[in-house]
């Protein structure tokens, strides 16, 4: 028997791999394989089964937001000769363009045709993200738009529509192999007149490579032809130009780095570079680039006509040549303000996302990483700053010109980042973002998709805005601080505040040390409370370790107030004091005061010391959160109950009031607090809030996760959304804090303020976005799912949700297929919501008059709030698809994403699969291939991937001991979630392959 | 809260009565405490009588749903042993605890004798909901049991 481990992974992918391997590729926990082949169940465990449906490569992709930019493209993977793909998408009103990000894995001749609405006029431009600039122009005001362009390496295409033309389209690309560029007129260059530059592009041009041209040119009707070559990498160019007998035909090298247009959308005069002016037959020369750049080659009839061959030849640089950089990074705007400014496309060359200057980050295909990768980063003056992750991404730092702006430095990076990603040894290629895209923002950390309370407060939404920042403290008054691996990278000095050593249980009173020695008291493990909230706050957060944090950058604070069977006011109002660094019992203070104060603690009477203590603090600048009480009682419990305290009550999975919590005119918002006693969810857990705990029932403690419940686990949502939005305006007072939260909470129970609620359930991207200066409750459209998968005919609902404030309304909703009629979509009117008044969109599919096969298409949904796009495929027919790719099916662990099981499917004609000798528990459902063999599926540059069983609404498939399950069909998705060229790849997920 | 009234109802369901009688002679058996903490899957009151490794392993399943990950079950050997426990159910606050403190073999049965506290009035304490329990592994016993709340 053949390992798998044994072969490259390169080899994976020869069709005839899964024949030989199936019997060794069992479970990667099975004590043994059977013999008799992976399909057939060993017995013991559980199997899944169930059959793949694969769209024909090449075939319709849907095109999908954001892609309005340059460093927010969607990409559509690499193209090769002989390749044809579809891309449907539409464009105009709110969304001004779509950008697609392309790899040329050869130089190839692109043919192209947009088809849109008759009454409208899009274009197409192809976009050189070498200078960062558009390069071909295809804006006619015919329909369809069509024509052809020359690439090689990276190119964006870019669909605008002209003046306020608004469409739904189909690009179709159709890709075939050039052996020479054949001169097409008009390429007279530079043409302010049309704003447009009349020339061909011929796309990245690098050392090794060499290009010949060929055309006809007469110094008296047609002298001049004008090509632009892209040069990532600086190389020693050489040029010869063969010309008919009796011509003087020259050559012109200029540099369009700078921008092809100036501001006023004139043509820039490029510099000119060398020029080749002899009387020699052929004419040549040669000159030394510099990377990142764009020049323009210029062939000049100066005397006679004729037929000519112009040949380019590339070499790298000597050694000590002292060209070997890159070309100065120009600071003209040209780019950004002259490109055509009346069509409107200016945005696009401006990075939406800031990133750090300079800075990217790179992971090679294993199998590729020899192949000249790290000279191709010795040629563009690249250095390593830092090696790590899973996929052996590397940090890499380009130098870059201190006179740049903000905007520049930044497309500057952009540019390199692009350069490297066309590199063939590049798996992927981003920049470093400092905030990342709002598609990205997920957190990698396996335990995240546990914690349901995080969206159910639109906190994904508000990390698009902001993960947080470091300056910001929040003070955790409760059991003290354990060294916990995903705490203790965000806890600060704090203080023990018991003075009772009884109570303490470490053997005195006050202290600095705050350490939770356990309150167990004779049970174990100990509460850990305070862990508990504090991960709440700030976990270390995308540190792919447990769970997630309110804020990813918070410095947490502990003040150990609560021991062995609780705490006394008198130790808490001291905690509050010395907290907001104010006099105190201990006569000490912290080296800076915390900005905020979770107190989820409560019990006792009302104390005037402590009320005095809180009002200090509060004036001192610190905001105050206490939990709202867990008696199920209208009475008061205090501190929520004393003034100046935001006192936050807890609702459960369903946003219901959790049946533990208080009800009391104090009440000022309410937050996800639990119940352990539901799985309302069905993810086989409490729908407890999940957060750091520790096991210190032996020795040594062990440190772990938990699922609580109670108003403690609501108030750290709030305090960790307040750090939030001070990490965006420092400047907010305590007042600011609670009158932005209560004013952009969605209100539920009785309208407006209510002692069960308060103002209602927090919404961290809507107080967020208000302390950032914006929004102010505007409506922001959220749907349930952007893709659907249908078989046959039938209907499908998808709920319409609004993630800010105000009254969302779907004004629109725009069909479109590539094929037939078959898809119609239909708003449906909420009941009796209070914040949005469409409540599901329901989308029917009807095959009739349709051949067997798979088709696309997609709904865009247009409202108030913004607009989103659902893409909709639609099975027809028993017979799956057949194609030359292998989609690996595997069982992923549901909680640690561990790829547990695989099973891959190739041509076969038979696309079904069967997983067996599967344990009880609970799983993922994956499905992809692995076109870039980095051994992941669903990544950037993979074409297919899907889960169970939809890829935007993945269920946990529960399994028990020897259950069979059947029917998990897949249907695959190529352009799969909209990836962004430019968003993290980590804020994606991908699945391991087992070797 | 008195656990007795909630505990018999439920061992009616399955042991048909529940006796009230002194034992005649007894014999106290020894036990080992298998877990005891504030943090239990159970919300509900309930008493346990496991005999099986199936039922101790689907027991400790609810029971450590709430952690992550899953600590492991501990060790019974259920050819000589078998697993008994109290929950006390869903509380407000920390400082509730529920214990076995003795179990005694009487001619007709087998007695579990366990105590539940409450907390300290007027000290401040965590806002998070408890749930108590207690599982001991004690000698194998096909009979009756009893549980029955110290005073």
């Amino acid at each position: 028997m053949i390992a798998p481990s044994a072969l490259p992974r390169s080899l994976r992918s020869l069709s005839l791999l899964p024949l030989v391997l199936a019997p060794a590729l069992c479970l990667a926990f099975s004590a043994g394989c059977s013999s008799g082949g992976g399909d057939s169940n060993n017995g013991g465990g559980a199997s899944m089964s169930g059959r793949v449906t694969v769209p024909a490569q090449g075939g319709t992709v849907l095109e999908a937001e954001p892609n309005d930019s340059v460093d927010q493209t969607f990409s559509l993977g690499s193209l090769g000769s002989g390749q044809s793909l579809a891309v449907v998408g539409s464009v105009g009103g709110t969304d001004p363009l779509d950008g697609f990000s392309v790899r040329a894995s050869e130089r190839v001749l692109v043919s192209f045709q947009l088809e849109f609405d008759a009454a409208e006029d899009l274009d197409l431009l192809v976009y050189d993200p070498v200078s960062m600039q558009f390069v071909q122009f295809f804006v006619s005001a015919t329909q369809p738009e069509s024509g052809s362009f020359y690439a090689n390496g990276s190119f964006d295409l870019v669909v605008l529509p002209f003046m306020a033309s608004s469409s739904s389209y189909t690009l179709t690309l159709d890709v075939s192999a050039v052996a020479q560029v054949l001169e097409s007129e008009p390429n007279d260059g530079c043409n302010a007149a049309n704003g447009t530059y009349d020339g061909e592009f011929v796309g990245e041009f690098g050392a090794g490579d060499s290009l010949v041209f060929q055309g006809s040119a007469d110094a008296a009707t047609d002298p001049v032809d004008r090509f632009l070559v892209a040069f990532p990498a600086a190389l020693q160019l050489d040029l010869s130009l063969a010309m008919p007998g009796g011509a003087d035909f020259d050559l012109f090298v200029r540099d369009q780095t700078g921008g092809i247009f100036d501001a006023g959308g004139a043509c820039n005069p490029p510099p000119l570079v060398d020029s080749f002016e002899s009387m020699s037959n052929p004419e040549t020369g040669s000159i030394n680039v510099p990377g990142m750049s764009l020049y323009e080659v210029e062939v000049f009839a100066f005397v006679g006509s004729g037929a000519y061959t112009l040949t380019l030849g590339g070499a790298a640089p000597p050694p000590g040549s002292g060209f070997a950089g890159l070309a100065a990074t120009q600071a003209s705007p040209a780019p950004l303000a002259s490109e055509r400014a009346a069509l409107g496309e200016l945005r696009y060359g401006r990075p939406l996302h800031e990133t750090w200057p300079g800075e990217v980050v790179v992971a090679t295909n294993s199998s590729l990483a020899a192949s000249g990768f790290e000279g191709a980063l010795a040629q563009r003056g690249c250095r390593e700053l830092a090696r790590a992750g899973a996929d052996g991404a590397r940090l890499l730092a380009f130098e870059l010109d201190e006179n740049l702006d903000a905007v520049e430095r930044a497309r500057a990076t952009l540019a390199r980042t692009r350069s490297l990603a066309s590199h063939p040894a590049v798996a992927y290629a981003e920049p470093n973002f400092v905030w990342r895209p709002m598609g990205g923002t997920l957190p990698n950390d396996p335990f995240y998709n546990l914690q349901w309370h995080y969206p159910q407060i639109q906190l994904p939404a508000a990390w698009g805005l902001t993960t947080g920042s470091n300056d910001v403290i929040v003070g955790v008054i409760d059991t003290g601080e354990i060294a916990h691996p995903d705490l203790v990278a965000r806890q600060i000095a704090g203080y023990d505040l018991i003075t009772s050593p009884q109570i303490a249980g470490d053997g005195d009173g006050q202290d600095p040390d705050p350490t939770d020695v356990g309150d167990g008291n004779g049970l174990q493990p100990s509460s850990f409370h305070g862990a508990h909230v504090a991960g709440t706050v700030g976990a270390d957060t995308d540190n792919q370790l447990g769970v997630s944090g309110v804020t990813w950058a918070t410095r947490l604070m502990h003040l150990r107030a609560l021991g062995i069977g609780g705490g006394s006011t008198f130790d808490i109002a001291n905690a509050v004091l010395y907290g907001a660094r104010l006099a105190n019992s201990t006569g000490n203070l912290p080296a800076e005061a915390a900005d905020i104060l979770n107190m989820s603690l409560g019990g006792g009477g009302s104390s005037q010391m402590c009320q005095n203590a809180i009002n200090n603090a509060v004036a001192a600048g610190t905001t105050v959160f206490a939990a709202a009480g867990n008696e199920n009682s209208s009475s008061p419990s205090f501190p929520a109950a004393y003034n100046n305290v935001i006192s936050v009550s807890a609702v459960d999975y369903n946003a219901n009031r959790a049946p533990y919590s208080n009800f009391h005119p104090t009440v000022d918002v309410a937050a996800p607090g639990g119940n352990t006693g539901a799985d309302v969810n069905g993810d086989s857990y409490a729908d407890g809030v999940l957060s750091t705990l520790a096991d210190d029932s032996s020795s040594p403690t062990v440190f772990n996760f938990g699922f609580y419940q109670g108003t403690s686990m609501a108030c750290p949502h709030a305090a960790g959304v307040a750090a939030l939005m001070l990490a965006v305006d420092p400047g907010l007072t305590p007042a600011e804090i609670e009158q932005m939260l209560e004013s952009t909470a969605n209100d539920l129970g009785a309208p407006g303020q209510d002692n069960i609620y308060g103002a209602g359930l927090i919404n961290a991207f809507q107080a967020v976005q208000l302390a950032m200066g914006g929004g102010g409750g505007m409506p922001v459209l959220g749907l349930s799912v952007s893709s659907l998968v249908g078989n046959g005919a039938g209907t499908q609902s998808v709920a319409v949700s609004n993630l800010g404030g105000g009254m969302l309304s779907v004004t629109a909703l725009n069909v479109s297929t590539a094929t037939g009629s078959w898809l119609s979509a239909q708003a449906v009117p909420a009941g009796t919501s209070t914040s949005t008044d469409t409540g599901w969109i329901t989308v029917t599919t009807d095959p009739t008059g349709l051949a067997d096969g798979l088709y696309q298409g997609s709904v865009e949904v247009v409202s108030n709030g913004g607009s989103r796009t659902l893409a909709v495929t639609l099975s027809v027919g028993d017979e799956p698809t057949v194609v030359d790719v292998d989609i690996f099916v595997l069982v992923v662990d549901a909680v640690s994403f561990e790829t547990l099981a695989q099973r891959i499917v190739n041509p076969t004609r038979v696309l079904d699969y069967s997983i067996s000798g599967l344990p009880a528990g609970n799983y993922l459902l994956v499905a992809g291939s692995d076109d870039d063999n980095d051994g992941f599926i669903c990544g950037d540059q993979d074409v297919y991937c899907s889960l169970y069983p939809t890829l935007d609404q993945p269920q946990v498939i529960s399994v028990s001991e020897g259950q069979t399950l059947t029917g998990l069909d897949l249907t695959m998705q190529t352009g799969f979630g909209g990836q962004s060229a430019g968003s993290d790849s980590s804020g994606s997920r991908v699945f391991s392959l087992l070797d | 809260m008195p656990l007795l009234p909630l505990a018999c109802a439920a061992l009616l369901l399955t042991l048909g009565a529940c006796a009230s009688h002194e034992p005649a002679s007894d014999s106290t058996l020894s036990f080992e405490s298998l877990t005891h903490e504030v943090q239990s899957g159970f919300v509900e009151p309930q008493t346990f009588v496991l005999r099986s490794d199936y039922s101790w392993k689907e027991a400790w399943k609810i029971h450590a749903r709430g952690r992550l990950p899953v600590p492991p079950t501990p060790a019974v050997s259920f050819q000589t042993e078998m697993v008994v426990g109290v929950a006390l159910g869903s509380r407000p606050t920390p400082g509730y605890s529920i214990e076995i403190v003795r179990l005694h073999l009487t001619r007709d049965d087998l007695r579990v004798v366990y105590r539940d506290t409450e907390p300290e009035v007027d000290l401040v304490g965590a806002q998070v909901l408890t749930a108590p329990i207690h599982f001991v592994s004690a000698p194998h016993f096909d009979g009756e049991v009893i549980f029955e709340r110290a005073e």
